[in-house]
């Protein structure tokens, strides 16, 4: 059509229009910087929050790696070296397991290793290097420890370990050592590869388990670990290298399923989605405003601009373009802001996850490439009504064009007298769309601001407290309080630990919870309700995990079940959800409590009054009656299961008659009020120095836990509010000061005729006030009803929270909101008043 | 020949017993290097006549055609760009863009089309309007005359088919008025430029070669100088 090329000229002019403009120019900035912070915050966040996931189940894993393969000969090795689809790969020989009489507690894998292969699995020394010499070794500080040796090179570390089936006993020189990863399950020792050829050649020939009597068979294998060009469906791409290898089923694979898990849930999307959307809106009200603001005021220009012949599109481009300059500057501001920023949040937030020792700050380019886009975006969307407003007007108008003036004004009736107020509101009704985006913009952090507050405020000590202790204290081995471990021993705290922890000050009750586990052959009518219970709860089951279960109950009619044993002190704690206890009957030892498929009591494989046989093993079998259907307390059980379990309550007696285990899973007990800090301080120093491989947890480190998730919410809620508050009050500044600034003959006029500088300062006042006012008042009648479906949805899967409808945090607020509300237009006013009413009549 | 030429040309405001007939049936016809006065008191309706002619505003009925071209048959932004290329406005509050110095301003219509300027043509206007020391001035360092100089200039650096000067003298004392009109009437004769002006000002009309009367949005007389 008419393709012109008039680039240079539309540059010039929205460049000396930028020059023109400074205070909306600054403003603008300041909004957009603010909006850049608040996208970026929250990706940065989210992204953190990932990466730490994936990062801490890599280590638990043990390898950044994306797969591998286990106990390869040389010749497979090569095959798979050779394969064009690998991006790297390294590897390992095992040489044998640590033997020393030292290494109990301690899990120690011997083998040599190349170097990337170590890195990658998380064991490269920080102090030293791997070994060079033949008889050097490099280990964690675990194993020194276990030994008794300092942490210094040089030292000389003996090693006990067999291999293909030869027992070997050396003394090593250390030269390399590093902290081993509390998550991580093994310690490494490597030894030099001249002394792995001696001890454990390299495999030519595939071995299996079945044909050696101990481990030692693995001595010499290659264990290689490989990253493939993506991340992508690493499982399909591992079977497809096995068939391109040639390997059968013989060959172990692993995948790395931390990159299969870090998978965001449904309630955190709609949580983020939310979150962007909010922000969008914010970051739309200001910058709308200001270049709506800007646009009417510049209308005249525009309009004569129309007139010498700019085409709407012309105009559109000028607008924009403007638009553009201002985000080159305010987003790489906003950039580097939030850089500095997520330094502070960061940390906070995964503080939280259990995930402490490994967090990752997340700078990755695509945070700033989204927050850029995501406010680039929203600064073109804001521009799209000023556009339209730019484009709409006819010429002729434009040049007539006044803010003041509303297009269709119908005359308007009034009894009542004028006062100040009545004439702010008057001026409030002439720019409905200024007032409204000023309104909302102040809403939207007041409703962010309630809603955190609400949800914090929200979460129920009690009932979170309630759930994780029924007693002052309880212990148990650290694997099993340690929520990362990946084997956990039940049957940590022994006889004699239970006789120390009788003599905790001020005890007042204790007792212990033992524990087995094992596989329960279901009676025949049982059999028939489980099958029932799948039916009906199928959807629940989380397939394909409970598969091998599925199977193992259709094939043997056998499901995973826990037995526990409880001491009377747990016996009144007891979650009995149906049936009638008679303490008594049940310290006879013939009768159990039985747990069912919900916690309810839903879905029972037996029920109350049935017959249930349990198999102690060496021909051990007795039959008990259920008495009633309950559970232990969650804050007491393993805290762990899988699905289709059942439980099996017996008196504690009858356990340690039935198994023989003396040892008990947990031990509670109760203090008194006046002994906690002492009893505190008694545990703390039993589980560090006296029996260190036990861990507590008490009252008040559950108190503690409780705090700091709060903190957590109200620190990120509040900050995204206080931002929000930002860019609310920055808008109701902008318009503020441009709309005195447009009416600043208006106002003269006004003075002139008789109104008094008391009197225009009530009215400008007035004006502020009438915006918090409005604010204030959407907040009660839209925000409250929102935070209330927010916050829900948000809770939806927090059993600790409560809805309690919260206001204070609004009522909080008002002061200050108040104080912007007179201050702004007072300072307006002095702004005016700089000059005499007469000049400004003139102007 | 005529380059401009209106049939019937109406323009209501309102609706029903509050309807406002700004123009009421005017045809008229304007030949090729004619510099035509319209006058008429204010509410006459002259002004309504000046922004159709040249399509800032559209007509409640009738027709408008400029060089031949039926000009409301063409969509907005076709208007706008017809508009810069065919027709130079000069307005009474000399509407010049306060950011862009003289020279700027008179090839902003140019450059908006993405012409290159005719340096000659401009040099030519300038030195004709007496602007040639204020080239690099803004707009608001000019007395009302210069503005309005630097408005004509800018009227006909696209060398334009008609220039449309709605009350050109409106802001100005009576002598500088005067000197602006001659201005004018100079570059209508230099140029052969068609030149459509609307005044009250009955002194200044007399410089016109024809004055159309307007009054009630009709033609009320016409005569020739």
């Amino acid at each position: 059509m008419f393709k012109v090329n008039s680039k240079k000229c539309l540059t010039l002019l929205s460049k000396r229009s930028l020059k023109q403009n400074k205070t909306r120019n600054i403003v603008a900035v300041i909004a957009i910087v603010l909006t850049t912070v608040l996208f970026t915050s929250v990706f940065s966040i989210g992204m953190s929050i990932m990466d730490s996931l994936e990062r801490s189940t890599m280590r638990q894993v043990g390898t950044e790696a994306h797969g591998g393969f286990k106990f390869l000969t040389q010749e497979q090795y090569d095959i798979v070296k050779a394969d064009p689809k690998i991006k790297d790969i390294s590897y390992n020989i095992l040489i044998g397991f640590g033997e020393n009489p030292e290494f109990k507690k301690t899990y120690v894998e011997i083998r040599w290793t190349e170097e990337k292969a170590a890195a990658w699995s998380f064991n490269l020394p920080t102090t030293g290097t791997l070994p060079k010499e033949k008889m050097d070794i490099a280990t964690t500080t675990n194993v020194l420890d276990a030994l008794g040796l300092p942490h210094e090179l040089g030292v000389q570390v003996p090693l006990e370990f067999t291999a293909n089936g030869v027992k070997y006993q050396d003394t090593f020189t250390l030269c390399g050592f590093w902290d081993m990863d509390v998550v991580m399950g093994a310690n490494e020792a490597f030894l030099s590869r001249e002394y792995a050829d001696l001890v454990a050649p390299v495999w030519h020939e595939s071995r299996t388990a079945i044909e050696a009597e101990d481990n030692s068979w693995m001595a010499g294998s290659i264990n290689p670990a490989l990253w493939f060009n993506t991340s992508w469906d690493i499982e399909g791409q591992m079977e497809d290298l096995k068939n391109r290898c040639g390997f059968g089923p013989e060959v172990n694979e692993g995948v790395n399923w931390a990159y299969a898990g870090a998978e965001m849930d449904l309630p955190s999307l709609i949580l983020m989605g939310g979150l962007l959307a909010i922000i969008m809106f914010s970051g739309y009200l200001i910058i709308y405003n200001i270049f709506y603001i800007s646009v009417s005021k510049d209308i005249k220009f525009y309009g004569l601009l129309k007139t010498i012949g700019t085409t709407n599109r012309q105009l559109k481009k000028i607008v924009r373009r403007q638009a553009l300059l201002l985000s080159a500057i305010g987003i790489p501001l906003g950039l580097i802001f939030s850089y500095a920023l997520s330094f502070a949040l960061v940390p906070l937030v995964i503080s939280i996850s259990n995930l402490a020792e490994s967090y990752v700050i997340s700078a990755n380019w695509l945070i700033f490439a989204g927050g850029a886009l995501f406010t680039l975006a929203t600064v073109w969307v804001s521009c799209i009504k000023p556009c339209a407003f730019v484009s709409k007007i006819s010429p002729m108008e434009a040049v007539r064009y006044n803010e003041a003036e509303r297009k269709h004004r119908k005359t308007v009736k009034r009894s009542k007298k004028s006062t100040p107020f009545s004439m702010a509101a008057e001026n409030m009704k002439r720019t409905p769309k200024k007032a409204i985006a000023v309104i909302l913009s102040l809403s939207l952090s007041l409703v962010c601001l309630n809603g955190t507050v609400t949800l914090v405020k929200g979460f129920d000590m009690d009932k979170y407290i309630q759930n994780s202790v029924v007693s002052d204290f309880h212990i148990a081995d650290a694997s099993l309080l340690n929520n990362l471990s990946a084997a956990v021993i039940l049957n940590g705290v022994t006889p004699e630990d239970m006789a120390e922890i009788a003599t905790v000050p001020g005890l007042t009750e204790m007792g212990s919870v033992y524990m087995r586990e094992h596989w329960h052959k279901l009676s025949a009518e049982a059999y028939q309700n489980a099958q029932q219970i799948c039916d009906e709860y199928q959807d629940e089951l989380p397939m394909p995990y409970v598969e091998e279960y599925l199977r193992l109950l259709n094939e043997e009619q056998k499901i995973s079940a826990h037995l526990y044993g409880i001491d009377d002190f747990i016996m009144d704690k007891m979650e009995i959800v149906d049936g009638e206890m008679d303490w008594e009957k049940f310290k006879s030892g013939d009768y159990l409590v039985a747990t069912a498929f919900t916690n309810l009591g839903n879905g029972r494989y037996y029920d109350i009054g049935d017959k249930v046989t349990i198999d102690y093993g060496d021909g051990k079998v007795k039959e008990y009656e259920v008495m009633a259907i309950g559970n232990i307390p969650y804050a007491l059980s393993p805290q762990h299961g899988h699905f289709l379990d059942i439980y099996f309550t017996m008196y504690a007696e009858e356990f340690i008659r039935q198994t023989g285990e003396h040892s008990a899973m947990k031990t509670a007990f109760d203090v008194t009020a006046e002994e906690y800090d002492n009893a505190e301080k008694w545990v703390q120093n039993y589980c560090e120095n006296v029996n260190s491989d036990l861990n507590y947890k008490s009252r008040s480190l559950y108190v503690e836990e409780f705090k700091s998730t709060q903190n957590v919410f109200l620190a990120v809620g509040g900050l995204l509010s206080f931002i929000l508050a930002l860019i609310g009050i920055l808008n109701f500044i902008n318009s503020m000061l441009t709309s005195v600034e447009s009416r600043k003959r208006e106002l003269a006029v006004l003075q002139a005729i008789g109104m008094s500088g008391r009197q225009l300062k009530m009215m400008l006042i007035g004006e502020g006030i009438l915006y918090i006012a409005g604010a204030v008042l959407l907040v009660l009648v839209l925000g409250t009803p929102l935070d209330y479906l927010l916050v829900q949805a948000l809770a939806a899967q927090m059993w600790f929270f409560t809805y309690h409808f919260t206001i204070w945090p609004l009522i909080f607020c008002l002061p200050l909101l108040i104080i912007v509300a007179v201050t702004v237009p007072w300072i307006c006013y002095k702004n005016i008043c700089q000059k005499t009413v007469v000049d400004r009549l003139r102007e | 020949m005529s380059i401009l030429q209106t049939e019937n040309l109406k323009k209501y405001y309102g609706k029903g017993e509050t309807t406002v007939k700004a123009l009421d049936g005017v045809t008229l016809t304007i030949e090729d290097g004619e510099f035509v006065a319209v006058v008429g008191t204010s509410g006459s309706g002259k002004s309504t006549l000046l922004h159709m002619l040249g399509g800032l505003d559209r007509p409640t009925e009738g027709k408008v055609y400029v060089a031949g071209n039926d000009i409301f048959a063409l969509k907005d932004d076709a208007l706008t760009i017809f508009r810069r290329r065919k027709i130079g406005f000069v307005f009474q509050s000399y509407n010049l863009v306060p950011t862009l110095n003289v020279y700027e301003n008179i090839v902003l219509p140019i450059e908006l089309d993405g012409n290159r300027v005719d340096e000659k043509h401009v040099q030519s206007i300038i030195d004709i309007l007496g602007l040639k020391e204020k080239i690099n001035s803004l707009p608001s360092e000019l007395s009302g005359g210069q503005q309005q100089r630097v408005a004509i200039a800018r009227a006909l650096a696209t060398k334009p088919a008609i220039v449309l000067a709605d009350e050109p003298t409106g802001n100005l004392d009576s002598k500088t008025s005067l000197d602006v009109i001659g201005l004018l009437k100079i570059t209508s004769e230099q140029f052969k430029q068609t030149i459509v002006m609307i005044t009250h000002n009955e002194e200044i009309a007399q410089m016109a070669e024809r004055i159309i009367r307007i009054e009630d949005g009709r033609i009320a007389g016409e005569r020739h100088v």
